[in-house]
Formats: structure tokens, sequence, C-alpha cells
């Protein structure tokens, strides 16, 4: 066998002239262990302010691959690197999803921002997360004392977003076979049984379980001064009370905190399986290419505008 | 074992993929193609976890996102058999590029869903292809009734009506006619895929993919290959389980082990008779 290693090497970056940017795949070590990772860079004169997105939670992750992959994209043409990486767990990660928990995640995020850190020409570091990854880019933001965060749709408590996440599993369990008990009961005593549930193919861990239960970002954020900007994901035009509240304690903490309204009728479904079946033309058709739209433009003009007043200061 | 990720260029966009590379010298490399919506590790990791189960078993393997899936560019808004030609050509271009830069000349197949679809056209079309695995490979058209049957199918009256002969003559039935239509591309390449090597074709039972229909047709398939070839076909439904989506850690386990296994069989020198141009003469004759 002959393996043309130079032609592999040659194969983990490309250029995209007219997007301004290149990205080169990176197998670096985060959360202990081997790892994928892509970093996109300005063709141009970059920002000395380095992006790193940090992916959501279980199949979520899988569904916002490409809406992150665009974001980083869209970032490095107007200047910015940008890191994304697979957490422990996680597509290409060395481990597997026995792995996942709340702390593997801020693990993870925390390793991916010392990488962005030792990139040439980077001086700050702020973090992007969508769904439960904005509240790990919330979390990490704090314990390190970043300057900026975008938080996408995030999940004020942990303890909603992880009922949701179990309650999908007692669905499948009702489309399936109801044996008369109460599904999310029988989830919760495996989760108790055996350490781990198996909810709908995923692996919950029962300290995944209690350390997102236990998430709250108002108890968690208590430094931060820094500029965040909260996206509401929201089919009602307003956004719900756990950003409004998460907003207005971060305001109280000092932070200079922009929130803004995404509308989308899908809203509901955002993070999930994105393709519905088109009765007149037999296709599934992308749901969320508006919504996805919609955020990489309030993302990338909120983050010029940050550079640029950080440039003016 | 290596990894190598890569972006492969197809024409004006760049598909991302993955190598896993076992340390000693491949028997073959395996094309892992998915369905739609999802990214070349899969669901819960299933084709990255196979790929690194294939590597111990000494064959490489590549796993790749559709254009405008995961780490890919460009943009797919529809997902429909349309875009078959399209995925296969995507996918044919990474096989290829996998075949040149790790030198090997022996590969194998294996997708679920619409990637069940490339797996058989990839074993009937590429002539170095020595097996292949095809999981929920959908034989008749999805449409608006595909929906309906897998709502209805939960139903507790929906078993009640299939046991009654009038349910059956006044509902199902019908309602069975209503059904899409058989993709005749199935039907060009099932014997052409088994001409080229063994083929696996999976199915849970409660999927919406499998029915009798389906059995009666892979019958029919099967009956019109020559007769040397039939033993290379292996079905297996597994009873009162939905396979899509993989949604069981157990289901997880046992479809990674049988593909594995099977592939693994595949590069077998035994297993590998006949050139792949001479069985496709003896088809054509």
């Amino acid at each position: 066998m002959s393996i043309n290693e130079t032609a592999l090497t040659k194969l983990r970056l490309f250029e995209d002239r007219d997007g301004g940017f290149s990205e080169e795949f990176l197998s670096p070590r985060i959360g202990g262990a081997r790892t994928l990772a892509a970093l996109t860079r300005p063709s141009g004169d970059a920002s000395s302010i380095g992006w790193v997105v940090c992916h959501s939670f279980g199949l979520e992750q899988l569904h916002l691959t490409r809406l992150e992959a665009q974001l980083a994209r869209a970032l490095a043409g107007q200047g910015f690197p940008v890191l994304r990486y697979h957490g422990q767990g996680y597509g290409d990660s060395e481990r597997g999803m026995e792995e996942i928990c709340l702390s593997s995640h801020l693990a993870d995020a925390s390793d991916a921002v010392d990488i962005m850190a030792g990139i040439e020409g980077v001086e700050r570091v702020g973090l992007i997360g969508i769904r439960f990854g904005a509240a790990v880019a919330a979390m990490v933001t704090e314990r390190r004392g970043l300057p900026f965060m975008v938080l996408v749709d995030p999940p004020a408590r942990g303890s909603q977003y992880i009922r949701d996440f179990l309650w999908m599993g007692v669905f499948a369990k009702m489309l399936g076979r109801f044996d008369g008990k109460d599904p999310s009961k029988s989830l919760l005593a495996e989760l108790e049984a055996k350490g781990f549930a198996d909810v709908k193919g995923f692996r919950l861990s029962r300290r995944a379980f209690d350390e997102i239960s236990a998430l709250d970002l108002t108890k968690e954020l208590v430094r931060f001064r820094g500029a965040a900007l909260i996206e509401a994901v929201t089919r009602a035009g307003k956004p719900g009370p756990s950003v409004s509240a998460l907003a207005g304690h971060l305001r109280s903490l000092g932070a200079d905190c922009s929130v803004e309204v995404l509308t989308d009728k899908y809203a509901v479904e955002f993070g999930q399986y994105h393709f519905h079946f088109l009765e007149a033309t037999g296709a599934k058709r992308d749901i969320r290419l508006e919504l996805d739209e919609a955020i990489l433009r309030t993302t990338i003009d909120w983050c010029l505008a940050e550079a640029r007043s950080e440039v003016r200061l | 074992m290596k990894e190598y990720p890569a972006f492969v260029p197809f024409h004006r966009e760049h598909m991302a993929a993955v190598f896993t590379v076992p340390d000693e010298a491949p028997r073959g490399l395996v094309l892992l193609v998915t369905g739609t919506g999802a990214v070349r590790s899969h669901r819960f990791q299933m084709w990255t976890r196979t790929a690194r189960r294939l590597a111990d078993q000494g064959i490489a393997s590549v796993r790749l996102d559709y254009v405008g899936m995961g780490d890919s560019t460009g943009k797919i808004l529809d997902w429909n058999w349309s875009i078959v030609p399209q995925l296969l050509e995507e996918s044919a271009a990474v096989l290829r590029t996998g075949m040149d830069v790790l030198g090997l000349d022996r590969v194998a197949v294996a997708g679920n869903c619409l990637g069940s679809l490339l797996a058989l056209y990839v074993a009937a079309e590429v002539p170095e292809c020595v097996g292949s695995v095809a999981i929920l490979t959908p034989l008749y058209e999805v449409n608006a009734l595909t929906d309906f049957r897998r709502r209805a199918r939960q139903w507790k009256m929906a078993s009640f009506i299939k046991s009654a002969p009038l349910g059956q003559r006044l509902l199902v039935r019908p309602v069975r006619r209503l059904e899409g239509r058989f993709n005749p591309g199935v039907g060009e390449r099932f014997g052409l895929a088994l001409a080229h090597g063994p083929m696996l074709f999976m199915y849970g039972d409660q999927d919406d993919s499998w029915s009798r229909r389906v059995r009666v047709r892979l019958g029919e398939l099967l009956a019109r290959v020559p007769s040397e070839y039939r033993k290379r076909f292996e079905l297996e439904v597994i009873p009162d389980v939905l396979l899509s989506g993989f949604e069981s850690l157990e289901l997880q386990r046992h479809t990674i082990d049988r593909v594995v296994g099977f592939l693994s069989r595949c590069f077998d020198e035994e297993v590998i008779q006949l050139p792949a141009a001479r069985s496709r003469a003896r088809l054509d004759a």
C-alpha cells in the first residue's frame, strides 16, 4: 500500500477566494483526546478577535453543523478567524457518547479557546453557541473571563432543556409499544438503575442528566461585564421570559447585552431535523434556510459592530 | 489506525470527508454514505464507529458530507429521488479520491435510506466494488401516503383493521395500491450489484420502507439474477423494531456488528471470485 500523505495533507485545506476565506481541518486534542476541528481564516487582513463556536447537545449538534459552518465562513469572510470542533462523544471525536455531559462540553470548549488564543494575531477570543452550545459558551466565557459572547436561542435553565430532551424519548416510546407504564418514569428508573438511559438512541448518562438539570445561567454568570448578543428564536415575535430574564441579569452585572428577535414559524423545531415532506413535489424540503440566513446576518452585523467599537476604543 | 480529514473538490464546491485507515496495509476501501439530512459521522457517530471497527478488520473507509450538508460547501434545498444521480456523482468523486490517495483498487459501500440507493448504484456501476450493504432501501417512492401510513401504524385500530378480512379488502389493499411507484433504478441495478459481490439488505419490520410488497418485489428481483449470484444476497429483517434513525443503543450495536462483519467478508479472497468486468459481460449477455 502506498498512501499519498502529501495529497492527503493538501486536502486538509481549501480556499474560497470569492468568499474571502480559507478553511483547514485540524486534529487537535480537545477534552483529553483527539478530535477534529476546522479553522476558518480570512484571506485578507484578520481581526484580532477570534471566535470559537460551541456546538449543541445530542442530535442538535448534528442538525446545526451546517449553520455553524456557514457562520464560520461568513465571519471569516468579514475578517474574523473562527474555530469549530467536535467535542468528545460527537462526530469524528476519538471518544464515544458515554463521555458526553455538561462538564465534557465545558472542558472541550475551554480547550478550544486555548487553541484559538494561540493563533497568530488573535488577541481576544469570543464564544458563539447555538441552543445548548449557547449555555456552554456563556459558562466558558464567564469562567475564562472572555470579553464577548453570542448566544443563539439559549436555554436559560438546564432543567427545562433536559426535560424536553427526555420527553422526546418518552414520545418515541409512546409511538412504539406502549406497555401501560409511564414512559418518563421508566427512563428515569433506567437512569437510576444503570447510570444511563437510552433516549431515542442517545446514551444519556446520569451525570449528564444531573449536571444539565442543575444548570441555571442566571446563577452561573456572576461577573461577566463584556459584550453579549442574545438571539431569541421565536414564533411569537417577542423574546420569551427566559431570554428576557437572562438579558436583564447580564445587564445587572454590567454587561452590554443586546437582544435580537428572530421570528420563524418553525421556531419550536430549531435544532431538530429540518427537512419537511412536501406533498406537492414529493420532496423533502429544508425548512431552516431562512432562519439560518437571519442568524448569519444578525451575528455578523453584531460582531462587526463590536470589532468597530473595539477599534474606536 | 489513522484518520485523515479532507476537503474533496467537486466542481465549484468542496466536500468534507474523513478517511479512516488501518495501521497495516488495508484490504480495501469502504464508502459510507448517509440518508437525508445526516452528516458524515451519522447519527450517534454510527459511521465513525463503523469506520473504526472496519479499521480493526484491516479495511480503510471514507465518510462524507454531501454538498450543502455538514462541513461541505454549497446549498441544497430539496431532497428527492431526482437528486440521487447528483449524490452518486459526489460520492463517486470522494471514492475515486480515496482510491487514488490510498492506492486501493477494491471497494465496498454501505448506506442507509437515500444512501442505500447510492450504495446499490455504486455497487452496480463501480467495477472495483466487491460488496454492498443497503439499509432501509426505499424500493417504492415516498409520498404523502407513506407519511400517513407512518402515523396510522401507531393507531391501536390499525392492527384490528389489518387482521379483519373486510378491513384488508376495503382499506389495506386499496391504500397499498396508492403507494409510491416502484423505483426502476433499483430493478436495473440489483443484478449488476450482485454480479460484483455480496449484497446485504437490512430493514426493521416496523419501518415504512419495509412491507410484504417489498419482500415480494425483492423475491422477483432475485429470481431474475443468474442462479450463481443469488446466494450472494442476504436479507435481514429485524423483528419488532424501527431501524430508521438507529434509535436504540442495541440497534446501533447490532447494525455496526452486522455491517462490519458482512463487509469484512466481502474482502476475503475466497469471496472475491469473479472479475467484475466478466460478471458484467455475463449479465449483459
